[in-house]
């Protein structure tokens, strides 16, 4: 037998022996275990602003984070209007609008401080932003080339690291000071469309367009876990709030939960008359709610124990794009192609 | 396949980088399936107990589940929106 066929046959042993393992550890069902959980009610939710004033499809939006200042309620949108634009989510003022040097923007991200966002997409670069400049103007302060297909998806681990996913296949750490990219994720066989860095941020997961999901350590650029199930594509994806599990949404119209320590999907979120594909994913702050922007301009809002649909966010004329809630959990953001984001609650 | 095409395509050289480019891809494939078959799996019941105290601790807490028992507290209710800026 020659080596490569000796290396496909250890390949689909060791392939068997995972499954086995996860058949081991799957000693109960997430509908059985939680079967005596009240449900938690319907949620209604009313639209409270509507933040008008992209001109283009919209395709990502951030929160800033409340370690950024007390009263921060901004957050961050991004179009293919060529433009960013920070919004005081309270007042619906425009902060700041940013002109893009390329409008195929299909991602953007608030820095934890406050001082910087960053986006991305058909350009293929990373461009980050400073938003207190001694000026008193925003601009370019870096581009991180070096990514050979699109950026999907970009998160600041601080003011000086950023990690991205790419159509290219892989995912990178960067240093924002030198410009480097320090580290390279490497092992999707599709292109990475999402990413959610764990909270105490050591690990992240990306969902890419070969229906997996894995699981990195952000130091040492090793791919720990690899989780199937979907049938097609994953778009969006996103950690519960202990870390210890995270969601997924895909073209096969269903979002997914994944057990980080048991190795494997453990929850799914459909329904016969969904078919249509999943473009957001975000857990409320107690991670009982699972919400997902669809294409059928809906964003459903899941109990994530129990499995079933808890209420519907209905209002937009399009596809909900993204969608994020806010760190202490007071409100939801939507994000449309009908160029408008609402904020819920 | 032009002609110039088949014959690199059939030069001996070609054909054996070719080939050491899919073992060393099989060798990296293995490698990462050793390492994934490596990791040691909680029981599922046990992560979902974890997941159930979870949710069950902090729903209470969680205001687009619980609402705000006055409007008056919620920082985005109707007429909370204009705020006064110094310019």
């Amino acid at each position: 037998m020659s080596e490569l066929e000796q290396l496909r046959q250890e390949a689909e042993q060791l392939k068997n022996q995972i499954r086995d393992a996860r058949k081991n550890a799957c000693d109960t069902s997430l509908a059985q275990a939680a079967a005596n959980v009240e449900p938690v009610g319907r949620i209604q939710m009313r639209t409270r602003r509507t933040l008008r004033g992209h001109l283009a499809k919209i395709y990502a939006m951030h929160w800033a984070t409340d370690s950024s200042g007390a009263t921060n309620r901004n957050l961050v949108s991004a179009s293919q209007d060529g433009k960013l634009i920070v919004w005081d989510g309270y007042t619906t003022n425009k902060v700041h609008a940013i002109p893009l040097r390329s409008s195929w923007v299909m991602t953007c991200a608030y820095a934890p401080s406050g001082s910087f966002v960053a986006c991305g997409g058909l350009d293929n670069i990373c461009s980050i932003y400073s938003l207190k400049t001694r000026e008193g103007n925003v601009r370019v302060t870096r581009e991180l080339p070096g990514h050979t297909g699109y950026l999907s998806c970009c998160r600041f681990i601080d003011d000086n690291q950023i990690v991205t996913s790419s159509g290219d296949m892989t995912c990178a750490l960067w240093d924002i000071e030198t410009g480097q990219n320090t580290t390279t994720f490497a092992g999707h066989t599709g292109d990475v469309m999402s990413l959610s860095l764990a909270p105490d941020m050591r690990t992240f997961v990306s969902g890419a367009c070969d229906a997996s999901a894995k699981l990195w350590d952000t130091r040492d650029g090793m791919c720990h876990q690899t989780f199937t199930g979907h049938e097609s594509d994953i778009n969006a994806i996103t950690y519960f709030p202990n870390g210890y599990a995270f969601a997924t949404g895909s073209d096969d119209a269903t979002c997914r939960l994944f057990d980080i320590r048991a190795d494997q999907e453990i929850g799914m979120y459909s329904h016969d008359n969904i078919i249509c594909g999943i473009t957001s994913v975000a857990f409320s702050k107690s991670g009982r709610l699972l919400l997902g922007g669809y294409d059928d301009f809906n964003c459903n809002v899941w109990d994530t124990l129990r499995q079933d649909r808890a209420g519907v966010l209905a209002g937009h004329d399009n596809r909900v794009s993204c969608l994020g809630v806010t760190e202490d959990g007071m409100a939801v953001a939507t994000g449309s192609w009908d160029s408008f984001l609402k904020i819920w609650n | 396949m032009s002609r110039r095409g088949q014959h690199l395509a059939a030069d001996p050289h070609y054909q054996m980088s070719r080939s050491q480019e899919k073992l060393e891809q099989q060798q990296a494939i293995v490698q990462q399936l050793r390492l994934e078959a490596s990791l040691g799996r909680l029981p599922v019941s046990r992560c979902i107990e974890e997941l159930k105290a979870h949710c069950l601790q902090h729903q209470t807490r969680d205001i687009l589940i619980t609402g705000f028992a006055d409007q008056k507290e919620n920082p985005f209710a109707k007429g909370k929106n204009k705020a006064c800026v110094i310019l």
